[in-house]
């Protein structure tokens, strides 16, 4: 079999390993929040946490607090005419309904907040939240637990604003979301244009429910 | 391919993607095949008896059901071998193929906003299992040729 000289080899090159395709994948998400906010003739740039956007991107690899200063992370400025402008980030905390803590992959809050939670080294709620995006990059098909566990984040969070995102099919949990009426991105992946416009068209919602504020 | 076939082929590729380090796929292809599948087996449901008679599970089967339509009952069927080596497949297709897909998809998309040089992943806590790494893009032919040899794999399963 050939996949046997081939596959170590580009293994070799990289870093292809499970949490680093969950990495690329929340920056892929981030990316396509920034496309929906454009379509929505969002004015975008990007900021570091400690000054100007230098030409790379820095995201976390794990959840962590917006007010982070430990690494320059990088957020996106999203600005509607006549609206206050909002920030896109990528994992942080976010405060649920009870007080308790959860992690949103993607965030996007609005820019008040965000300062203030720089400032004041607090964590945003999540009534500020605009959009909150669970992201899941799996080999193969994502367990129900992993639907179970957004069932919980987005009565936390609020379903409206949630939305569960997975490269893969994922059947079954389609089946439970719809169920549950919470909202779910499937087949996320360059190519899948059906798929991906349709999880660009809840952010684009998202933008244009914010604008109507 | 016959169901030996299938099998040798699903060794061989389990044992390669293990000792390429991607043991992980595998455990994630094996716990989908653990879960194996719900379907729906239309079922009559026993007669409630107002009495429990003498009860023997051998003669379980002959007890006398409701009438009517059969109610629609929910069941895990295990995946067939042929399901599970195209779950190896499509596993390796996504944590190879795709994911240099999104990472250049990802870099793509962020450059219509800012000339950005690359992505880089940095962990917040000083204690973690998660390393820091770059992305500026995935362009390496040999990712294209596994693809082709995947395809083509999965050409022979399903013939």
């Amino acid at each position: 079999m050939q996949i046997r000289q081939i596959l170590p080899q580009i293994v070799n090159q990289t870093s292809w390993d499970q949490a680093a395709d969950e990495d690329r994948f929340e920056g892929y998400l981030f990316a396509l929040v920034i496309e929906a906010a454009r379509k929505e003739n969002a004015n975008v740039r990007f900021e570091n946490r400690n000054g100007p956007f230098n030409g790379i991107a820095t995201f976390r690899t794990s959840p962590g607090h917006l007010w982070s200063d430990i690494h320059p992370y990088t957020h996106a400025v999203i600005e509607f005419a006549g609206k206050p402008p909002l920030e896109a980030h990528v994992g942080v905390f976010i405060s649920g309904r009870s007080r308790l803590y959860h992690e949103a992959d993607v965030a996007v809050v609005t820019r008040s907040v965000a300062r203030t939670c720089r400032a004041d080294r607090v964590d945003p709620p999540y009534s500020e939240a605009v959009l909150l995006i669970e992201c899941k990059y799996y080999a193969s098909d994502p367990g129900i637990a992993l639907g179970r566990a957004f069932l919980g984040l987005s009565a936390e969070c609020g379903k409206e604003h949630c939305v569960f995102v997975t490269n893969q099919r994922a059947l079954r949990l389609q089946k439970l979301f719809e169920e549950h009426g919470r909202e779910w991105g499937h087949q996320i992946l360059p190519g899948q244009n059906n798929d991906v416009d349709r999880l660009v068209g809840f952010a684009q919602r998202a933008f244009t429910r914010y604008k109507a504020r | 391919m016959t169901s030996e076939e299938i099998q040798s082929t699903f060794r061989e590729l389990a044992e390669i993607v293990t000792t390429s380090g991607l043991g992980w796929i595998l455990s994630q292809v094996d716990e989908t095949v653990r879960g194996g599948h719900a379907v729906e087996k239309p079922t009559k449901i026993f007669k409630e008896e107002e009495q429990e008679t003498v009860f023997s599970f051998n003669a379980e089967q002959q007890a006398p059901r409701r009438g009517g339509k059969p109610t629609a009952l929910m069941t895990l069927e295990p995946w067939p071998e042929r399901d599970q080596l195209l779950f190896l497949i499509d596993a390796i297709r996504q944590a190879v193929i795709h994911a240099a897909a999104v990472e250049n998809e990802q870099l793509r998309l962020l450059r219509s906003t800012a000339d950005v040089e690359g992505v880089s992943f940095m962990p917040e806590g000083e204690v973690t299992d998660r390393g820091a790494f770059r992305s500026t893009g995935a362009h390496d032919e040999r990712v294209h040729a596994l693809a082709r040899m995947l395809n083509e794999l999965e050409r022979e399963v399903r013939s």
